[in-house]
C-alpha cells in the first residue's frame, strides 16, 4: 500500500511537473487575465474587452478583463508588478499611468513594467461653449494673453486633464484659471452652465456636442487630424505644439520574456487588417495606433519625458 | 400615461425583450437579496455579454438587473439584518426587528410595495419631467451641491438622538474613514501609511459586508439565539390599504428625496435610504419606535432606493452625466455601440429612449410579481438552521468583498470592520450615523474644495446664491432643532430618574 501510494505520488509529480515545462515551452496555455486600471463602462473599459476578444480569437486561450480603478490605476499597476511575469497577468492603462508616477500617487514608474505595444488612442480636444467669441485657437490665445488669469479650463486635478491645461498653457504661453470639475460628464454641465471657458473633451463627445450646436472644438490635441472627425482642427496646424493624447498600452510585468512579448504583440499587430474590430474601436471613438515593442518603449519614454518635464515647470512634482 | 402605455406596448410586442427583462430581473434580484452582491456587480458582469446584442435587448437585459438589484436588496435586510445592497442599508434598522419580532411577511409587504411604489413614480417622472428637470442639474455649481451635502450630514443628529455623544462620536468617525485615500482635489494621499491598496480608500462594500454581515454571524452564534417564531401566512399584499393611508406622506416625502439624490451626479440609492431614513425619523411622531422595528422606517428606505432608479436614468439619458454607478455602467452600455446619450438621444434615437421607458416598467411589474410570489418562500429562511446559513453567508461575503473590486485586500477591510462593528456594539454605539458620514463626507469634501477653487476661496458665494443660502439655513436649523430636542430629552429622563 505504502509503495503503491509512494508511486502514485512520484507518477503525479513528474505529470505535473512536465505538464508545467509544456506550459512554459507553449505560451500561451491557459486564460490570460488582463488588468484595466479602470472602472467597468468607461471608455477605456470598452476597449481593454475588445482588445481582450481579438486576442481571444488570436490566441485561442480564455482571455479576461479584471477591472481595478482603484487609487486611480495604483492598485492594478501594483497588481501587475507583484504578477508572475508569465504572461497570465498583464495591464490596459493609458496616459494617468505616467501622471501616477509624476505626481507621487505611485512610487513605481511605468518605464518598469514590460511594454508590449500601443494599442488605441483617444485624441482629446479643447472646446468651448458654442456661444464663446474663440473660433480658434489663435482667438483664445490673443484674449487670453491680453488678460491673464481670467478664463477658467475645467479639468481634474492630479489626472491627464490637468497635464492637458498645463500643455496648453506650456505651448501658447498663456495663464488660465485651473479649475477642478471632475469627470467629463462633470465638465460638460460646468461649460454650459457659463462655470467655465474651457473644457477638455474626447472627440467622440464634442462630436456628438458640437452636432447638437451647443459646442466648439477649438483644437485637437494630435500631430493628425482624428479620422472620426476629420473637420476638427489640430493644434499643431494652427502653430501650437500641444500633442495629448490617451494612448492606450499593454503592459506586462518587470522581466516579462521577449518570446511572450513577441507572441502577443504580433497577436495584436493583426487587429489593423480587421474591419470589423477596427469599427467596433470607432464606435467607441478610439483610433488604432499600433506600435511593436520596441516603437512602444520609445514612444513611453517620450511621454514620460513630456509629462515629467510639465510637472516640474508647474510645481505638480513630488 | 400615453407615453408610458406606448412604451409598454412596444416592449410586450416583443417576445425577445420580454425574456430578457425577465432574466435581467430575476438575476438582478438574486444579485439583490445575496449579500455583498449588488446590481452594480451584476450590471458589471452582464455588460460584456451585451457587446454582441443590439443596444435595446442590451438594454433589456442591464435595466432588468439594475431594477432587480435595488428591489431585492430588501429581502437579506429584512430576514438576516444584512443589507443586500448598500441601498437597502437603512432597511435593516426596522425590517430586520420587525422580522425578528415573528412578523417577517409584514416587513417584506412593505419592501414589495415600497420598491414597485418608488420604481414606477420615479419612471413617470422620468418620462415626463426629464427635458425641464435636466436643465436645473446645468444650474447648480459646488456651492449648491456642497451646501446640500452637508445639509444631509447634518442628519447624523438625527440618527444619533437617543445617544447625542456616542452618536456623534460615531458619525465623524465615519466622515474620518472616508479621508483615506486619494484626497478629492489635490490627488494627496492620506492616511495610507504607504500602502497601496488603501490609496483606493475604504471599499463600501467591504465596510457593509463587515459591520453588518460577519458582525451579525459572530454575535448570533455567540448569543446562541433560539430560531424567532414566525407567522408565515399571507394575506394579500402582506400589509393592508390603512398602512399605505397612514405612510402617504412619509412616501411622498421619501420618493422625493430618492428621485432628487438619485437625480444628483455621483448620489445614488446607496445615498438616498439613508437620507430618507433619517428624515422619516425626525418628521416621525415616534422617533423613538425607529431602530426597533418601525413600519416608516421600512417604508422611507425602501420608496427612496428605488426612487433614485428613475432619477438617476434622468440626467443619464438628457444630458449623458450619470447619476450614480450602475447608470455610468448603462452609459458605458450604450457607448459600445456608438450611441453617446446626450442631448440628441432623444430626437435620433426616440425608438431606444421609448424601449428604455417601457423596460423600466415591465421591470417594476416583473419584480413586484416574483417578490409577491416570493413572499411565501423567503421567510423561510430564518427556520433555516443557523449551522447551514451561516457558512453559506460566510462565503457569500467574501465573494461580494472580493467582487466589487477584485482585490483580495478587502477581505483584510471587511473582518476588520467586522471588529469595528463589534467593538461599537459593546459600547453601544449607533451604526447608522458612520455609514452616513462616510459616505457624505468624501461627497462634502470634494464640492467644497471644488467650489473654493470656483470662488478663488471665497466662502461668500455660499451665503449670496440664494438655492445654497437656503439649503444652508436649513442645516442650520435642524443643528439647532436637535440640540433644543437631545436637552428636552435630557430633562426628560432626569425627571424620570428623579420620580423613579
Amino acid at each position: 500500500m505504502r509503495r503503491l501510494s509512494a508511486g502514485l505520488l512520484t507518477v503525479i509529480l513528474i505529470v505535473s511537473l512536465s505538464w508545467s515545462l509544456v506550459g512554459a515551452a507553449g505560451y500561451p496555455s491557459s486564460t490570460i487575465k488582463i488588468m484595466v486600471a479602470a472602472k467597468a463602462g468607461g471608455a477605456t473599459d470598452a476597449s481593454g474587452r475588445i482588445i481582450a476578444q481579438f486576442l481571444r480569437e488570436q490566441l485561442g486561450v480564455p482571455v479576461v478583463v479584471v477591472n481595478q480603478e482603484g487609487g486611480g490605476g495604483s492598485v492594478a499597476t501594483d497588481t501587475t508588478i507583484h504578477a508572475k511575469p508569465d504572461g497570465y497577468t498583464l495591464l490596459y492603462d493609458h496616459v494617468n499611468a505616467h501622471v501616477r508616477y509624476h505626481t507621487g500617487l505611485y512610487g513605481v514608474s511605468p518605464l518598469d513594467l514590460t511594454p508590449i505595444a500601443t494599442t488605441a488612442a483617444v485624441n482629446q480636444t479643447i472646446a468651448t461653449d458654442k456661444n464663446s467669441p474663440w473660433q480658434t485657437l489663435d482667438d483664445l490665445v490673443k484674449d487670453a494673453k491680453a488678460n491673464p488669469k481670467k478664463y477658467a479650463f475645467g479639468m481634474q486635478t492630479g489626472a491627464s486633464s490637468h497635464f492637458l491645461s498645463l500643455a496648453l498653457m506650456d505651448a501658447a504661453g498663456i495663464e488660465l484659471r485651473l479649475l477642478d470639475a471632475g469627470f467629463e460628464a462633470d465638465k460638460l454641465a460646468a461649460l454650459r452652465g457659463g462655470q467655465l471657458n474651457l473644457i477638455q473633451a474626447t472627440v467622440g463627445a464634442a462630436r456628438e456636442y458640437v452636432e447638437a450646436d451647443i459646442m466648439r472644438v477649438l483644437a485637437v490635441c494630435a500631430t493628425q487630424r482624428d479620422p472620426l472627425a476629420p473637420d476638427f482642427p489640430t493644434a499643431v496646424e494652427q502653430g501650437y505644439d500641444i500633442v495629448f493624447q490617451s494612448m492606450h498600452t499593454l503592459y506586462g510585468p518587470p522581466e516579462l520574456p521577449s518570446e511572450v512579448v513577441n507572441v502577443i504583440s504580433d497577436a495584436l499587430a493583426k487587429l489593423e487588417t480587421d474591419p470589423d474590430y477596427i469599427e467596433k474601436l470607432q464606435k467607441i471613438g478610439h483610433v488604432w495606433g499600433y506600435r511593436n515593442p520596441e516603437g512602444t518603449k520609445a514612444f513611453l519614454q517620450d511621454e514620460f519625458g513630456r509629462i515629467g518635464r510639465l510637472a516640474e515647470k508647474f510645481g505638480l512634482k513630488k | 400615461m400615453l407615453v408610458l402605455a406606448e412604451a409598454f406596448k412596444m416592449v410586450v410586442q416583443q417576445p425577445i425583450m420580454m425574456i430578457l427583462v425577465f432574466i435581467g430581473s430575476l438575476i438582478g434580484l438574486v444579485f439583490g437579496a445575496i449579500p455583498g452582491l449588488t446590481a452594480t456587480t451584476g450590471v458589471a458582469l452582464a455588460l460584456p455579454l451585451t457587446f454582441a446584442l443590439n443596444p435595446e435587448m442590451g438594454m433589456a437585459l442591464l435595466i432588468g438587473i439594475y431594477v432587480g438589484g435595488i428591489s431585492g436588496g430588501f429581502i437579506a435586510a429584512t430576514l438576516l439584518g444584512i443589507p443586500g445592497t448598500p441601498a437597502s442599508i437603512a432597511t435593516c434598522f426596522d425590517a430586520y426587528p420587525l422580522s425578528q419580532q415573528g412578523q417577517p411577511v409584514k416587513a417584506l409587504g412593505i419592501g414589495v410595495i415600497a420598491s414597485f411604489i418608488g420604481t414606477l413614480g420615479s419612471i413617470i417622472c422620468l418620462i415626463y419631467i426629464a427635458p425641464v428637470v435636466a436643465n436645473i442639474a446645468l444650474k447648480l455649481s459646488p456651492f449648491e451641491y456642497t451646501s446640500l451635502m452637508f445639509c444631509a450630514l447634518t442628519l447624523i443628529a438625527t440618527l444619533a438622538r437617543e445617544e447625542p455623544f456616542r452618536g456623534l462620536a460615531s458619525g465623524f468617525l465615519g466622515i474620518l474613514l472616508g479621508t483615506i485615500g486619494i484626497a478629492p482635489i489635490g490627488s494627496t494621499l492620506r492616511f495610507t501609511f504607504g500602502m497601496v491598496p488603501l490609496s483606493a480608500g475604504i471599499n463600501l462594500l467591504a465596510l457593509i459586508l463587515g459591520v453588518f454581515a460577519i458582525k451579525q454571524i459572530c454575535v448570533d452564534h455567540a448569543e446562541d439565539k433560539p430560531i424567532p417564531q414566525v407567522d408565515l401566512k399571507v394575506t394579500g399584499l402582506g400589509i393592508g390599504i390603512g398602512e399605505i393611508v397612514d405612510n402617504a406622506w412619509n412616501i411622498i416625502r421619501s420618493f422625493f428625496i430618492g428621485l432628487w439624490i438619485g437625480f444628483l451626479p455621483g448620489m445614488g440609492a446607496g445615498v438616498a435610504n439613508l437620507i430618507a431614513y433619517a428624515q422619516a425619523k425626525s418628521s416621525s411622531k415616534h422617533p423613538e419606535k425607529f431602530g426597533k422595528g418601525a413600519a416608516e422606517g421600512i417604508w422611507a428606505s425602501e420608496v427612496s432606493n428605488n426612487a433614485a432608479i428613475g432619477g438617476a436614468m434622468i440626467p443619464m439619458l438628457s444630458l449623458g452625466i450619470p447619476g450614480d454607478s450602475v447608470t455610468a455602467l448603462l452609459l458605458g452600455g450604450l457607448m459600445i455601440h456608438g450611441l453617446i446619450p446626450g442631448p440628441l438621444l432623444y430626437i435620433k434615437q426616440p425608438k431606444l429612449v421609448n424601449s428604455i421607458f417601457g423596460i423600466l416598467a415591465i421591470a417594476a411589474v416583473i419584480c413586484l410579481v416574483i417578490c409577491y410570489l416570493g413572499m411565501r418562500l423567503f421567510p423561510r429562511v430564518l427556520t433555516i438552521p443557523r449551522y447551514y446559513l451561516y457558512p453559506v453567508l460566510m462565503v457569500l461575503s467574501y465573494v461580494g468583498a472580493f467582487a466589487s473590486n477584485n482585490y483580495s485586500f478587502d477581505f483584510w477591510i471587511m473582518l476588520l470592520f467586522a471588529l469595528v462593528g463589534l467593538i461599537m456594539d459593546i459600547t453601544k454605539m449607533p451604526m447608522s450615523p458612520m455609514i452616513l458620514g462616510f459616505i457624505l463626507g468624501p461627497m462634502v469634501e470634494e464640492n467644497l474644495r471644488r467650489a473654493l477653487t470656483y470662488s478663488s476661496g471665497s466662502w461668500l458665494p455660499f451665503i449670496t446664491r440664494p438655492v445654497s443660502a437656503v439649503l444652508l439655513s436649513i442645516a442650520v436649523f435642524s443643528i439647532i432643532s436637535s440640540i433644543i430636542k437631545m436637552r428636552r430629552n435630557r430633562v426628560l429622563q432626569g425627571n424620570q430618574s428623579a420620580l423613579a
